[in-house]
Formats: C-alpha cells, structure tokens, sequence
C-alpha cells in the first residue's frame, strides 16, 4: 500500500490517537493566526487597554500586562509571528538541506567531505550563541530572524538526506539506473530523492518545532523584532513581574508549548505512517 | 539407540503469529519423531516453517507467537505444558542451538570465554574457575588452536568459522542430548562449511547426541542426515530415510523440488556462439585502500579472458575472490588500478567518455538481490520505459508496445497488468523477471549476471535459468555469469574461471573443469561442494 | 588501543575548529560598518588614535595578512581587549567560567541519570503501558520551552511557596545556612531546567536503543541458553545498549550550552551566559567574539574525548 496516497495515509494515520490530538491543536492555532485581526478585541501592542494586571475576565480574556495591553489580542498576534517566521524558515533549510545532502551523499567525495565538516561545525557551535551574534550583527528584524534560523536548521535536513541518499545509492536499481545511462541529475531527483520523501517529510514538522523554539528564545532574550509581538518577547517583558501576574507567564509560554507539541505529535503519527512498528 | 521410546515427539503442532499486517500461519501441522543418537534433517524452503518449528520447541516463540495447538514431548515431558522456569533448565542444557550467523549471533561486547562459561555456571553450577578449565577443553573438542587467547577475545576478532566452531562449543559445554542445528552453514564459505559439518558428525559420534539439521540445502542433508522431513507452508509433507527421499520420493512438493535441484546438475546445454570476439579483459588489477589501516587490498590481481558474441562464461568463486569487483569494472562503475578492458574494440575508459550512450546500451547487468533492484516508489512500465526511452527515439505509444513485449518474452503475462504494478506487488521471481526485462531492453552485447539467482527459491532457480538460455538463444546476447554455486554455472556456461583471492586460478571449458581439475583450489572447490545424488551417483561419504 | 582510529579523529578535528576561526573572523570583517568600531566601540574617538588603533591591529593590511595575525593572536592566547570593561577578555572569561561549569556538570549528570532511568524503565515492556507514558513524558519535556519551564518552576517554588531562592548563584546573607547547602538550593532549579531537556533526549535514545538491542541475534542465543529475562535485560542487553548513549550526551553539548544561555538568563546565574548577553547589549565586540571562539573550541574538545572515551569502552573499536 503506498502511504504517500492521501487516502491510504489518513487511513493510517487516524488510527495514532495522539497524532490526531497534535493535528488538532495546530489546525486551532494556524486558524486563529489566520483570523487573529478579527478575532482580537484590540489591535497589536495597544498599550492602556486596561488598567494594569487585570485577572482574566469577560472583557480581557486572559487579563492585561504590566501596561495594560490585553493579553488575549497579544496572544492572538503572536501566533501570527511565531507561525509565519518558523514556516518560512523550515520550507528555505530543508530546500537547501535536500540540495546539498543529496549532491553531497550522492557524489561522495569532496563535496561531501565539506558537507560533512560543515554540519560538524554546526553541531559544535551551539545554536542560541551563533544566532545571538549573528543577529547583533545584522540587525534583528524579521528578515533576519528567518535568515539565521534557516542557517541553523538547514545542516541537520542535509545530514539526514545525505545519510539515506548514501544507503540508496548502494541499492541495484541505482546502480542499474546508471547502467542504463541516465543522467546523473535524473538519478538523484527523480530516482533517489524521491525514495527520501517520508524521511523529509517527518523532519520537516520536528524542525520546524525546533525553529519555533529557537524563534521564542531569541526573542525572550531580547533580540527578536521589538516592533511586532512575539509569545517569546511577551516572556521577557513578563521575567519582571513574577509577583504581580503569573498569567503573562503562563498564557505565552502555554501557547508556544502547545505548538511544539502538537508539531512534534504530529511527526511522531507520521513517522508511525512511514516507518510502521510491529505491535501485536 | 532406543527403539521404541522417541527422545522427541512433535504431535501436530500449530504455531500462529499474530502481526501488524495479521495473522500468519507459521506452522501448520507438524509431525516428527526423533530417537537418541540420530541425526535427522528438517529441510524446505524459505518461509516453510523449518525454523519456527525448531524454536518452538524450546518456546523461544517470536513477538506475538502463540501455539494454537500440538504437543511436544522430551524425554516424557510435556514441554508444552512446562512452566518457563522448567524449560529454562532445558534449554542450553539439554537442548541447545547453533545457529546461521555467528557473527551476529554472537555478543559483540562480552568475551567468548565469558559466553561459555555463562551456560556452564548456569546449568552445572560449578564455580567460574572449573567452569573456565571446561571452556578450554571444549574449545580444543571443536578443533580450535591457541585457546587460551581465544577465550579473551571478542566475537569480531575471530573469523567466521572460528566464531562457529566457537558456538558449537557454546552448545556442547553442558552435554545436552539434542542440538538443533538452524542453517548453521549457510553464511560460511563453500570449504569451511564442510569443516563444520564433519565437526558435527564427529561430535555426534563421540558423544552420542542427536541433531536435528534445518537447511534449504538438499546436498547438506544428503550429507549428514539419516532420516529427513521435508516442510512446505508450515506443515511437514514427506518424512523418509535419506536414500529413499532423493530416489523414491513420494509427495509432488517433493518431487518437484529435487526435480529443480537435480536439473541444475544437467550439463546439457551448450550456448549458440559467434564468431566476433566482444570482450577482452588484459591483465586487470584493482586494488582498495582498507579503511582504517590503508594496506591494499588486492581485489582483482591480474586478470585476463575473452569472451566471444553470444558465449555464457562463467566466474565462479567464493565471496571476498574478486568476482563482484569484476563486474563493477566490466561495467564502469569502477576504475581499474592497471590493465586494459576492451568492449566492442574500445578501450572502456575512452568507450565511457566519448560514447557514454552507446556503452550503456550495449553493456547491462542482473543483480543479486530482486528486492531493491527495482525502484519501489515506480511502476513497472515506467521502470522498463526508462531505458527505451533512453536509448531509442520511439512515441509513448511505441515505447509501450515494445515495453509489454519484453514482459511477454519474460513470461510475465498478462503484461497490460504488471504493466501497472508496483514491485511490491511482485514476487522475487517476478521480480527478477523484470530485472531481467530491464536488462535486454536496451539490446546490449553483453548482460552480466551477479548472482542473480542466489537469493531465489530453488523451484524458480530453474526456470529464470532457462528464461536467459532461451534469451541467449534469440538474441545470441554473450551472458557473464557470476556466482558461488557451481551447479549453476554447470548448468549454463561453456567456459568457466575460477577465481580466488583476486586471480584466475583455472579457466576452461566446463568439462575440464569438472572432470579433470587442475588447480588445487578447484579441486577443493570441487570436493567441498556437495552434491545431491542423483540415479548415477551414491551418497559419498568423507 | 586503538592509535590509529584516535589519530584518525584527531586529525578530523582540525577542520572544525578551522572553520570556527574563519566563520569568527568573517562575522567580523562581514559586519556592516567599520571593523574598527568592533575593537574600540561606537564612541566617538579622535582620528588619531583611531588610525593607531587601525594599525596597531592590523587592519589597513589585506584580509588574508589578517586572518594570519588573528589565528596568532588566538593560539598566543589573546583573544583581544574588552574597551568597556577595560580587561583582558581572556581573563574576563576564565572569571566567569565557573558557574557555567557547575551548571553543565549538574544538569548533564542530572539529565543522563534521570534519563537512562526512565529509558530502561520503558524498554524493559516495549508498547506496553509503562512504555507509552514515558514517551509521552519525554515528548513533553522536549517540548517545553525551558525557559518558559524555569520561569513556572520558580512562580511555584519561589515566589509562591518560598522553598528555594529566586536567583542567583548563592545569597548575600547566608544567615544560618550552611554554605553548600545554600549553593545547593540555588542549582537546584536551573539543574531541573537545563536537564530536562537532556532528559527527554536520553530517555528516547535509551528506550529506542534499548528495543533495538533487545531484537538482535545474540539476545535470541542467549535465550537459548535459558538465561533468565533478567540476566539477559542487564548483562547482554544493556552494556550494548547504552554504550552509544556517551557519544549521544556529547553530540548534544551543544544544545545544552545553548540552553544554558538562556536558562542562565532566567535564574539570573553569572555564568558565561549571561556574559555573554551582557556583552551584546553593550556591543562589546571583542568580548562576544571571545566568548564565541571560547565556547565552540570548548564543545569541539570535549566532544572529541568523549569520542575517545567511546573507542575504550567499545571493544569492536577498541581491539582490531
């Protein structure tokens, strides 16, 4: 049965309770991103909404900050940023992280040899302390925020095509493909690749929870976009006011949670689609 | 030998898996009777049910086993009714296994000596230092040298028939009356196998054991076994003295399998040659860098044949002689360190760069394993339009004309069906039928063939056989045939070259080397492998 | 021992820690603006001095003539000299290395034993109910941004109930408390912050490793044998199982020290973190390049040895 046809992967997939759960959660969040505009009570950052750490109520859904702002519009804001930046970021690595792992596990050699070192490197250098500088280089503005987490992401998208594209490449109908004289680039995209899809597609959905947290991070640290909301700058603003209000803690950092997790569930049922266990 | 009192009686036993995909039916229905001292065979193909027999009676059921019904009894006792803790002194003691792989059926990070003693202390409960002082005489039973080293070392630094004779120790230590031997032989090479089984035949002599040899190999049988059952789907179908198996069997599944195995041994058939000379191979050297330590290893070591239009060769050799590399070069997807290839009289590393095209055509191979021969993600039209389309100018609508002609000259009909099918969806006979399709798709001089029927099921051996006789015979394609087996290679090539460590040892026509060998390494080749008997040979005994 | 194979690693090291060289001097020399900005700070400085400064380090020299001098620099142990705290960034760095270490000890111990735990607990019954749960628990904990994590852990236990200290790395008044019962109540909650996440990892790799091991031949043979579940559980099954666990903890010191940044952030610990945040707030360029270099060659090494410590312990690796 070929699980890459949607009906005999829903068939399959369904079946993984908490796939399904993690499904649902992130359809809840990628609508209310959509619709945030009309969904909030107030537009972005309106400082004085309210008065300052207002419990959750009927007029402020998840109470207000330390100026007032209401918390739920924020909420809602946030998504938008936190969705949208870690998207774009997971669709650039993992094009770049296919190219070169494919060129790189296929051809062997050189190119291979700088690949590898390349995600060595990578490996080495932890994530936060490359992103930090980066973006007190250049700037931290959106653009940048997606450039650097692309940077980031795409070494380990390569190092798994590369390492399935290496196995591939050993099996005969590779090897009969080149006897038949196709070209080398048919061979890779149109024999090879394909034959990775299920794996890229399970780590596409992990990436991108991992871009997520990377994203909420750099912003908690005070070096995201200050111009718009983000979940993780409406941390840091909360680090402060541990006292007054646990709510600015708990509602942001509960929705960046709740994406991660359900991106992470959702690998999880797919890689259960692709990679079936034998269980009684 | 007691009579009347089997020391083992298996009573229509079913043994059920329960899977992700569901139920299989791994035994359904076995019958067998086993007395002291005998030293009886289980024999059958692939997926017969021969080894999940055997484990069952042990109760080493797989994930999701169950038993449905039967009975099992040992020496009087209900083994089937035993509780865990009453079999776990059974096993390793009184029954005890030797299995296929050493390599992988042996603990990579615990010492062999400490493998041994292990079962030793277990079941004898003596203390470690006896237990030691009997792990080296059983080391020395085996015919192992320089024991007191072997003892510390680790699995991977003995070489497979090192590791084996090791496990025989393993399930000798506590003299057990019956060892279950699972395809022991079947990983190891062609002269240490018949190592290994003298060692068993002595062993069960010496010490009065009874063995139950599982195998898909009729020859080993012949060899060693007194009484034989034979299994297909689960079930044992046929059960009788050796003798009157091979000459007077009585079941068709039986029948029809020695059938197979005999007409491998034909020596009939002749290939229709031309006269053009093809292929020349002129003093060829390949020589590998080893990983870690970067001493070369002499892959291929200076050979030289030819091959005439539309002859079979043979190359025959155990694995590690050279003989895959062989074909790696021949095809160009290696280099050769020195030496000279010549194709079609080009040189091939020009015949590559400056007519890349036209050597793929006319150069194509069948590999070893069906499975992963075929891209799975593509359907079977589309894997055998990928060569016609390559190599020549035809319509969509040509293109499958020509595609469901091939699949009807390799007897996969109806072709509109498979046409449209997903390798899958196919058998590994069928499989290897499209392998086979790809292959003269492009209609090239030469096709080699690297072991291409070693993986599959003796029955359909014969027939993919004959299927490249008759191709040879339309399309008077010269075939390279590569392989181990040298029953295979009687039954197709004229010429054969024996090959070993990197060279040629012997090359001739098939008679001489069969009937009159000169080298010492074929001649060993030669006695090592067994043979069935057929109506003008006996059993021969060494 | 197996010389060959570590000489072999050692050599492939030199590129790594290569290409951090250049990838610090690009960052440098690719930042927008004069470089010169990046050693003396955007302060106005007279012109003068400005061009000494230019000089003095080499700048008016062709990129390649720099790269040179900089690597010297760096071997030489001079990592450059931070304007606004007016010291030796080399010395900045080792004063402030300490706590950073003791965090990373702690939660790498605290993570890998909680983990390995919690791993062989669910491959001792694959699939089964035990299993299920702590995968669950592990995809959670991974989930969890930690420092959304350390920030509840301290709304609960410090700011509403009191029990441990807000942050910091010790108190100012230590009053009755003894001194490393005090240093310990501080660890406490960044421990369980920056380990979890390790946690989670392990406890997967463990369970996944383990079940993997369990399904190999030789458990089949040593079954045969009429071991007991036990004996096969502990003595075939788990050495196998948990010898890649080492390299796994050392291929994930990257992403703990990343953690650690920001959990040091959260709790406020004067690590190297928080030096390092400190440093890009005031722009203090020779500073976070220092720390950069520092950091990287740190994890380089240390993943190295415990590559080392891998082939002792494996003895496929170990002998021949």
């Amino acid at each position: 049965m070929d699980v890459l046809k949607i009906k005999n992967f829903w068939k399959i997939f369904k079946q993984n309770k908490l796939g399904v759960v993690g499904l649902i959660i992130l359809l809840i969040f990628v609508f209310l991103a959509i619709f945030a505009p009309l969904l909030a009570r107030f537009p972005s950052l309106t400082t004085g909404a309210g008065e300052a750490f207002l419990n959750p109520s009927f007029k402020h859904l998840l109470g207000t900050d330390n100026l007032g702002r209401d918390l739920y519009s924020e909420l809602l804001f946030g998504a938008r940023i936190t969705l949208v930046v870690s998207f774009i970021a997971v669709i650039t690595s993992t094009v770049v992280g296919v190219l070169f792992g494919s060129i790189a596990g296929y051809y062997g050699g050189i190119i291979d040899s700088i690949l590898m070192r390349i995600t060595e490197i990578f490996l080495v250098i932890p994530p936060i302390f490359l992103a930090l500088v980066l973006v007190a280089i250049f700037g931290a503005n959106i653009t940048n925020m997606i450039i650097v987490i692309s940077v980031l992401s795409w070494p380990q998208t390569a190092r798994l095509v590369r390492a399935e594209i290496l196995s591939l490449k050993e099996r005969p109908y590779c090897k009969a493909a080149i006897a038949t004289g196709e070209s080398d680039f048919k061979i890779i995209f149109s024999e090879l690749v394909p034959n990775t899809m299920t794996t890229i597609i399970v780590n596409l959905s992990l990436t991108q929870a991992t871009a997520i947290l990377i994203e909420s991070a750099l912003s908690f640290l005070g070096f995201g976009d200050s111009s718009m909301v983000s979940w993780g700058l409406m941390l840091n603003n909360a680090q402060e006011f541990f006292r007054q209000s646990w709510f600015m803690v708990f509602f942001p950092g509960m929705s960046i949670f709740l994406v991660v997790l359900s991106l992470n569930l959702v690998g999880e049922g797919l890689n259960d689609v692709f990679n079936p266990r034998r269980k009684k | 030998m007691n009579l009347r009192n089997p020391l083992l009686k298996i009573e229509n036993l079913k043994m059920h898996i329960n899977t992700y995909e569901g139920k299989i039916k791994a035994v359904d229905g076995v019958n067998l009777e086993l007395f002291a001292g005998e030293i009886i065979g289980i024999v059958g193909e692939s997926g017969s049910g021969k080894s999940m027999t055997s484990r069952t009676i042990l109760k080493l059921l797989p994930e999701g086993g169950e038993v449905i019904s039967g009975k099992i009894t040992f020496k009087g006792r209900d083994i089937l009714q035993s509780s865990e803790e009453e079999i776990r002194t059974i096993r390793g003691s009184k029954i005890s296994f030797i299995f296929q792989n050493p390599a992988t059926f042996l603990n990579p990070v615990l010492k062999i000596g400490d493998q041994i003693i292990e079962n030793i202390i277990l079941h004898q409960k003596i203390k470690k230092k006896k237990a030691n002082e009997s792990a080296i005489r059983l080391l020395t039973d085996v015919g192992l040298r320089n024991v007191d080293k072997i003892i510390d070392c680790y699995p991977h630094q003995l070489s497979g028939g090192m590791q084996q004779r090791a496990m025989i120790a393993m399930a000798i230590s506590c003299n057990p009356d019956l060892i279950i031997a699972d395809e022991c032989t079947t990983a190891l090479d062609v002269t240490t196998q018949l190592q290994i089984l003298n060692l068993l035949k002595d062993i069960s002599k010496k010490i009065n054991i009874s063995i139950i040899i599982i195998t898909h190999n009729l020859a080993v049988v012949a060899y060693l076994c007194t009484r034989t059952y034979v299994m297909h789907e689960g079930k044992t179908i046929e059960e009788a003295k050796t003798n009157d198996l091979f000459f007077d069997p009585k079941h068709d599944y039986t029948k029809k399998l020695l059938k197979s195995s005999r007409i491998i041994n034909e020596e009939k058939f002749y290939s229709t040659e031309g006269e053009s000379e093809i292929l020349k191979v002129d003093g060829i050297k390949k020589i590998f860098r080893l990983p870690r330590t970067k001493d070369p290893l002499n892959a291929v070591d200076n050979v030289s044949f030819k091959l005439k239009e539309g002859e079979i060769f043979g190359i025959a050799g155990e694995s590690g002689s050279g003989k895959t590399t062989i074909a790696n070069l021949l095809m160009g997807l290696l280099n050769v360190t020195s030496g000279e290839i010549t194709f079609l009289n080009k040189e091939i590393n020009e015949f590559v760069k400056k007519d890349r095209k036209k050597f793929r055509k006319n150069i194509q191979m069948i590999f070893q394993s069906p499975f992963g021969s075929l891209n799975p993600r593509k359907t079977i039209g589309s894997i055998l339009s990928l060569p016609i389309n390559i190599h020549f100018k035809n319509t969509k609508d040509k293109t499958k004309e020509k595609v469901l002609e091939l699949l009807t000259m390799v007897e996969l009909v109806p072709p509109e069906i498979f046409f449209d099918r997903h390798p899958h969806e196919l058998s590994g006979g069928e499989q290897q039928r499209v392998a086979i399709a790809r292959a003269i798709s492009t209609e090239p001089k030469l096709i080699i063939s690297d072991e291409a029927v070693a993986s599959l099921d003796t029955s359909i051996r014969v027939d993919i056989l004959n299927l490249l006789k008759r191709i040879n015979k339309k399309t008077k394609v010269s075939l390279i045939m590569i392989s181990h087996d040298l029953s295979v290679l009687k039954n197709m090539c004229t010429r054969i070259a024996i090959m070993h460590l990197g060279k040629i040892v012997e090359i001739g026509k098939k008679e001489e080397i069969f009937l009159n060998p000169k080298h010492e390494y074929t001649k060993s080749l030669l006695t090592a492998t067994l043979q069935i008997p057929n109506k003008e040979r006996q059993t021969h005994d060494k | 021992m197996n010389y060959s194979y570590l000489v072999k690693r050692g050599i492939q090291i030199i590129p790594v820690v290569f290409g951090i060289l250049i990838i610090s001097f690009l960052m440098i020399h690719l930042a927008p603006g004069d470089a010169v900005f990046m050693f003396i700070g955007e302060s106005g400085a007279d012109p003068e001095f400005e061009a000494a400064i230019r000089t003095r380090l080499g700048l008016d020299k062709s990129l390649f003539e720099q790269f040179i001098l900089y690597i010297k620099g760096i071997f030489s142990g001079d990592l450059g000299r931070s304007f606004v705290l007016n010291e030796d960034v080399s010395k900045i760095i080792f004063d402030r290395a300490i706590p950073t270490i003791i965090l990373m000890l702690s939660s790498i111990s605290f993570g890998a034993i909680f983990g390995i735990l919690i791993g062989v607990y669910a491959a001792s019954k694959p699939y089964s109910m035990r299993d299920n749960i702590s995968m669950v628990i592990a995809l959670f904990l991974y989930s969890l941004p930690n420092f959304w994590l350390g920030q509840m852990l301290i709304i609960v236990f410090s700011v509403n109930w009191g029990l441990l200290p807000v942050s910091g790395m010790e108190s100012m008044i230590l009053g009755d408390k003894s001194f490393l019962f005090d240093r310990f109540t501080h660890l406490v909650l960044p421990t369980i912050t920056l380990g979890s996440t390790l946690a989670a990892f392990v406890m997967r790799f463990v369970r996944s490793s383990m079940i993997d091991v369990l399904g190999q031949d030789y458990i089949l043979t040593a079954k045969s044998k009429g071991l007991s579940e036990r004996k096969i559980f502990f003595k075939h099954a788990l050495k196998n199982a948990l010898l890649p666990v080492i390299t796994y903890i050392g291929l994930r010191l990257g992403y703990m020290l990343s953690g650690a940044v920001v959990i040091e952030s959260v709790f406020g610990w004067p690590g190297l973190g928080l030096l390092m945040l400190d440093a890009l707030f005031e722009r203090d360029y020779p500073l976070i390049m220092g720390l950069f270099i520092v950091i990287s060659l740190s994890v380089t090494i240390i993943t190295f040895i415990v590559d080392i410590l891998y082939t002792y312990l494996d003895p496929r690796i170990r002998l021949k």
